[in-house]
């Protein structure tokens, strides 16, 4: 258990296929378990079943002036599986966690607006590897 | 082969070490190479057709050039390239009979100087003859031939003769004598590897079937049968005086640049040892493996005892091998060879198996792998029996056994290497031909995936804390580490490897200490483990009283 000096992780990246990901602005990690309240009706037993435990993970990314720092578009048409891992830093050195998954990315999409940078940003749904 | 210190090539490469407790290695193995001989020159056969007249039947030599490989993309092109009937075009023929799509390349070999061609000869008698059948089986395949009372030995051997020479699919030409009646067969190749293929007579009656099948000879209906100049060898009579072993080296040099999956040849002994060809191919795929990341693999049909086999495996004893015994068996050594090679790499769903191969599976196991057209041995006890078959795999030979599923064919009892000796005594650290083919497959991936995935980047040292280097284009030896364990569990995941975490320590990246442009890695693989053997103990107890 880590201890509590009042400093807290803030950094983290994603990495891509043993490649980082470093333009980053926005990264969020779900883990969906997928398991399922289970409730008979005379005894009000409260059970519950096992579901498949997947990972949601987004990355919204700036655009830098010279292109994208990976094509999302062009991943996700390719359709292929990934690994990726997802990294928050300790901010005393090191990684304070990680994990690695293995899955598909999806839904890319990007955006410009006025007054903002253009984003582009993905999902990645995927198992860990374990 | 480490890589000198003094290296600049910009390049990303592995070596293995067999048996070791820590090493490193293709994916979708799909070429198959025969080795061995073609029809060299067309074979004019005389048959003496009456004490004065001749006719002529000619054999078309192969058009494949010696000593290089050419592709055959079926087996009337094999025909072609090799001669109808030769060793190659044969082993061509049980290749596509096992996966009709492979990838097939044959390489003649020059014959040896002042080679022979095998030989033996059939001879007719008659006292009193009557009408009956005669069968000639050479190589397992026979034809039928009417013999009426009128007939005379020099008609009996005229139509022996006829029967053999219109099969051009056989091994073997034949050529009468008029006035004795004897058939000389003769292989359509030259060298020791032309004695192999086997002949034999039965004379049928109406009650029986009496089989000549050494040199002793039969009788019936008034006709004999004897068979003489050949070699009896367990329950088969085979061809002799096949001589002058041919050379693969020059052939194995014009080979070096290109990659074949599996490479099939005969496994063979010269005037009682291992032909010197066995150990120059073994030799060649260690070097290829070492210096160009070439995962091939060998396999030699033998059609030697149980007990030569052994001595022989043992005596090569490479991992890259795998030596396959079939004795009295009527296939070729190189038809055993192909088979089983494509076999290993196609599976066996050709004949109702439901073995996947290692084109797709590099661990898939092997065990009870049907071959599709490998015929039993004429003789059963020529079959592998049980303690025969233990023999055999404490001692890197691959027996073969009665397909349980078909009869009259032949299945793998497992696919193990011809390593079976470390420092000259037991040592099964390389047991099952998967431990080469999944080392191979794993280190064709995480080099094509290191190459892929760093291309154009930068080395830097880890940084001093632990945080990762993030820094565009930029890598360093924790990174690299991280990507080879998370490729490995990728393989663990597809059943490819086992027990990754459990040995994830060994997986070590540093950068190299004279090198600063290089990093050294190492990892094991370990492959999963075929299931061979359950062995239960059942309780019988009495009812109660």
């Amino acid at each position: 258990m880590a201890t509590n000096d009042g400093l807290y992780a803030s950094k983290g990246y994603v990495e891509k296929d043993g490649v980082k990901v470093l333009t980053s602005q926005k990264l969020s990690m779900k883990q969906d378990t997928n398991s399922d309240d289970v409730d008979t009706i005379l005894d009000e037993a409260g059970g519950f079943a096992q579901g498949t435990v997947k990972y949601m993970v987004e990355v919204e990314s700036p655009v830098p002036a010279d292109g994208f720092e990976i094509d999302w578009f062009e991943v996700c048409r390719a359709g292929k599986i990934h690994q990726l891992r997802f990294v928050i830093l300790n901010p005393n050195g090191g990684i304070a966690t990680s994990k690695l998954l293995r899955g598909v990315f999806r839904n890319p999409s990007a955006g410009l607006g006025a007054n903002s940078a253009a984003t582009a940003s993905v999902a990645f749904h995927g198992r860990e590897v374990r | 082969m480490a890589l000198s210190a003094s290296t600049k090539t910009p390049q990303v490469r592995a070596s293995i070490i067999f048996g070791s407790a820590g090493a490193t290695p293709s994916n979708a193995p799909k070429r198959i190479l025969l080795i061995g001989s073609k029809i060299g020159s067309d074979i004019t056969t005389t048959i003496n057709t009456s004490g004065s007249t001749t006719a002529t039947v000619t054999t078309t030599a192969g058009l494949a050039a010696l000593d290089v490989a050419t592709r055959a993309t079926s087996p009337d092109h094999a025909a072609v390239l090799a001669g109808r009937g030769s060793e190659l075009h044969l082993a061509a023929v049980a290749t596509f009979a096992q996966y009709r799509t492979a990838e097939v390349w044959l390489a003649p070999v020059t014959p040896g100087g002042g080679a022979a061609a095998g030989s033996a000869t059939i001879t007719p008698t008659i006292s009193g003859l009557g009408a009956g059948t005669l069968r000639i089986t050479i190589m397992g395949e026979s034809v039928d031939i009417g013999i009426s009372a009128s007939d005379t030995v020099s008609t009996i051997g005229l139509k022996i003769t006829q029967a053999i020479n219109n099969q051009p699919n056989w091994p073997v030409t034949a050529t009468n004598t008029w006035a004795t009646g004897a058939v000389v067969v003769t292989a359509k190749w030259l060298g020791p590897r032309s004695n192999a293929p086997t002949v034999r007579a039965a004379l049928l009656t109406s009650v029986a079937t009496i089989e000549v099948t050494n040199g002793t000879a039969q009788t019936a209906f008034g006709l004999t049968i004897t068979l003489t100049g050949g070699t009896a060898d367990g329950g088969v009579y085979r061809l002799s005086g096949g001589a002058t072993d041919d050379n693969v080296t020059n052939l194995l040099t014009a080979l070096t640049p290109t990659k074949f999956d599996r490479i099939a040849f005969a496994g063979y002994r010269v005037s009682g040892s291992a032909s010197a060809n066995l150990a120059r191919i073994t030799s060649q795929l260690v070097t290829l493996s070492d210096n160009a990341m070439f995962d091939q693999q060998v396999v030699f049909g033998s059609i030697e005892s149980p007990g030569n086999n052994i001595t022989v495996a043992q005596g090569n004893n490479s991992e890259r091998g795998q030596w396959v015994g079939h004795p009295g068996s009527d296939d070729l050594p190189l038809v055993i060879a192909a088979q089983v090679a494509t076999a290993r790499l196609f599976g066996d769903s050709v004949a109702g198996g439901s073995i996947e191969g290692e084109a797709v599976n590099p661990a898939c196991n092997l065990n009870d792998l049907e071959l599709a057209t490998l015929r039993a041995p004429r003789d059963s006890a020529d079959l592998y029996d049980g303690t025969e078959t233990e023999a055999a795999l404490n001692a890197g030979v691959t027996p073969l056994k009665a397909s349980p599923a078909r009869l009259g064919r032949m299945a793998l009892v497992s696919s193990i290497t011809m390593r079976s000796l470390a420092g000259g005594l037991p040592d099964f650290a390389v047991d099952k031909t998967k431990e080469v083919t999944v080392a191979d497959w794993v280190r064709a991936a995480v080099v094509a995936s290191l190459q892929a995935t760093y291309r154009g980047f930068n080395l830097v040292n880890d940084s001093a804390d632990g945080t990762p280097v993030l820094v565009p284009k930029t890598v360093s030896p924790s990174a690299i580490e991280e990507r080879i364990y998370g490729l490995l569990k990728d393989y663990e995941k597809r059943g490819y490897l086992t027990e990754v975490d459990a040995h994830r320590d060994e997986i070590s990246v540093t950068r190299n200490g004279s090198n600063a442009r290089r990093v050294d890695y190492t990892f094991p693989t370990v492959a999963p483990s075929d299931y061979d053997i359950a062995d239960g103990t059942i309780y019988q107890r009495q009812a109660s009283a």
